[in-house]
């Protein structure tokens, strides 16, 4: 039986397996498409169309690793300075479960704290983020982010993946299998980091989950070479090296065809021919050296504290104009560090977040500049998110702990109110003051897809003979933030 | 015999006390079932299986109906009771969206009933 009577037997009859796998396919779960189902085989990462038209062409983001006190960047509270010292009324924390691991101790305030307001818009700014306060009028708050709070790594992986258990997709493979790439030389979900090591959590905060194996992100390391083992050895040319995946691609297809189901497999086959394009492509992609001086400077590039950092949002910049769809950048430790190497601020937190806000706040404001210099901000969407904030108490005497009920995060780019500010916190920034008004995960990621053409109730996937879709069955998109 | 009826009379008031200490009427396993048909619900109502989806509209309106008599009868819980209540009358209205074949109109619905329930735990977890 040749292979295309084979595939057209398992589309067509929708029988067994192959049929189940097929069907997952298909998001909206309509009738089945043969040609497209033809085509995902062939292609599982071929450009699909959106639901409607999109606002924005890549996502990138920037997540905040750590959890950073959104109190000490962008919530200004008033009533929480004068508070200051003092027991935290019980009228605040009526709703939450305070058994966090500090505690609750007194309502907290750093000396060196002072804020002001900047553009139009009047957005709150703290002294730790000058830089990127310039561009106030750029940014769209979400005043009113809350989540569940546990730790770290569970909440990353529900920021990610929108459950606290391991197994479902993130964002990002939600993205890269309802859109496909733009770009058959590069991966369409890449994760960038700087640092020495990878993200704490590590890669089940960009699986594929229970979709397909080629949806997942991959990870660009700092460096020259993003990918462990891209480079083609020295003793190897380069027609022996295509020689040789001719002839792995022959006879992974003879055994593909035997299995039509398998999707680690055509994950495989089509990670070596890809691989093969990006030894080219990747090291281009991430290769900074032509850029100009003023970019450089624009990223930070040119001082040690935020070079890692602008390098990998420099890096991002490129994946955007290369047509990359989803970039997660996960914050590390700035370069030199050893003690401060993420925001978590339990004690400390002046020298803490005076650290990572440094190392953060002018390559931000440099991608957010570049990006609108080129006119790409238009087509791009820039998510600052954390897994949490931080309480209005302090711990330890010197910092804050754990704060799911109510942290701020923002956005910026197309689609969205620029200078806008949606829901608050209430008087001492602790939960989020109108409970109508908050968004969870699931409302965030929603939104992202909303902006990219996708529907979240109609990105669909079957999995086990149940519609899943990435908002599990939450979700609902912030229509106040949309232009 | 006297002395035994009275250990069974005691055994039995034991074990009725300890029942109604528990609430038979709203304990896990009724949360979890609401948990699982919502999450049914939620997929027949993407495959537009309106029989499915009807299935577990129904069984959901039934079992908030249980939740909402128990937050009706409980001091200080009149944000449950509502909650419950709205619960039920989404069910109950998706029922009939999924009848009329309005499934984009029945998951929205399902959405907002995911929603109430996570409102309600919000209000009322365990300390």
């Amino acid at each position: 039986m040749e292979n295309k009577f084979r595939r057209d037997f398992l589309i067509n009859s929708g029988l067994g397996l192959g049929g189940a796998a097929l069907s997952g396919f298909l998001p909206g779960l309509g009738g089945v498409n043969a040609a497209f189902a033809d085509d995902l085989l062939i292609d599982p990462l071929a450009a699909k169309a959106p639901h409607f038209p999109a606002k924005i062409k890549s996502v990138i983001w920037l997540h905040q690793n750590g959890a950073p006190s959104t109190l000490d960047l962008f919530d200004y509270k008033p009533d929480l300075v004068k508070l200051a010292g003092t027991e935290v009324p019980s009228s605040f924390l009526k709703g939450i479960k305070t058994s966090t691991q500090g505690g609750v101790g007194k309502l907290f305030v750093s000396k060196e704290r002072t804020w002001k307001q900047y553009g139009e818009s009047g957005a709150w700014f703290s002294n730790l983020l000058p830089n990127l306060a310039q561009h106030a009028d750029k940014l769209t708050f979400i005043k009113s982010s809350m989540s569940v709070g546990a730790t770290h790594d569970i909440s990353i992986l529900k920021l990610n993946t929108g459950d606290l258990n391991p197994g479902r997709p993130s964002l990002g493979a939600w993205i890269s299998y309802a859109l496909g790439s733009a770009n058959p030389d590069l991966p369409p979900y890449v994760v960038l980091y700087n640092g020495k090591s990878e993200p704490r959590a590590g890669s089940v905060n960009w699986n594929s989950g229970f979709l397909p194996a080629v949806y997942q992100g991959t990870a660009f390391r700092p460096g020259p070479s993003p990918i462990y083992y891209l480079d083609r050895p020295d003793l190897r040319t380069a027609s022996q090296q295509r020689s040789s995946l001719d002839l792995l691609k022959k006879l992974n297809e003879k055994h593909g065809d035997r299995y039509p189901s398998d999707t680690e497999l055509k994950a495989r086959l089509r990670s070596y021919e890809l691989a093969d394009r990006m030894q080219i492509s990747a090291p281009e992609a991430v290769d900074i050296s032509k850029e100009s001086d003023a970019t450089k400077e624009l990223y930070g590039l040119n001082e040690t504290i935020t070079a890692g950092y602008g390098n990998t949002l420099l890096r991002a910049r490129r994946l955007v104009e290369r047509g990359v769809r989803f970039i997660q950048v996960v914050t590390g430790e700035p370069e030199g560090e050893t003690e401060v190497t993420s925001w978590d601020a339990h004690d400390s937190l002046e020298k803490n977040h005076s650290t990572m806000a440094k190392m953060v706040d002018k390559p931000i404001a440099g991608l957010l500049a570049d990006l609108k210099s080129r006119g790409l901000l238009d087509s791009t969407l820039i998510v600052w998110t954390s897994e949490f904030g931080r309480t209005s108490w302090g711990e330890s005497g010197t910092g804050r702990d754990h704060n799911a009920w109510g942290y701020t995060q923002w956005l910026a780019g197309g689609g969205l109110k620029a200078g806008f500010t949606y829901g608050a916190t209430d008087d001492i920034g602790l939960q989020v003051a109108d409970k109508d008004t908050a968004v969870d995960t699931y409302d965030l990621h929603a939104t992202v897809l909303q902006l990219l053409g996708l529907n979240h109730l109609k990105t669909t996937f079957l999995n086990n003979g149940r519609s899943e879709r990435p908002t599990v069955v939450y979700g609902k998109v912030i229509k106040d933030i949309l232009a | 015999m006297y002395r035994l009826n009275n250990i069974i009379f005691l055994l039995t008031l034991v074990c009725s006390l300890d029942v109604n200490a528990a609430d038979p009427e709203i304990d896990t396993d009724l949360m979890q079932s609401i948990e699982d048909t919502n999450k049914s619900l939620s997929s027949n109502i993407a495959l537009e299986n309106d029989k499915g989806s009807v299935s577990d509209a129904k069984d959901l309106s039934e079992m908030f109906a249980v939740v909402e008599q128990h937050f009706i009868k409980k001091p200080g819980a009149t944000d449950a009771a509502n909650l419950s209540k709205k619960s039920k009358d989404l069910s109950i209205q998706i029922i009939a969206d999924v009848g009329a074949k309005k499934f984009d109109e029945a998951s929205n619905l399902a959405t907002e009933l995911s929603r109430a329930c996570k409102s309600c735990h919000a209000f009322y977890k365990k300390d």
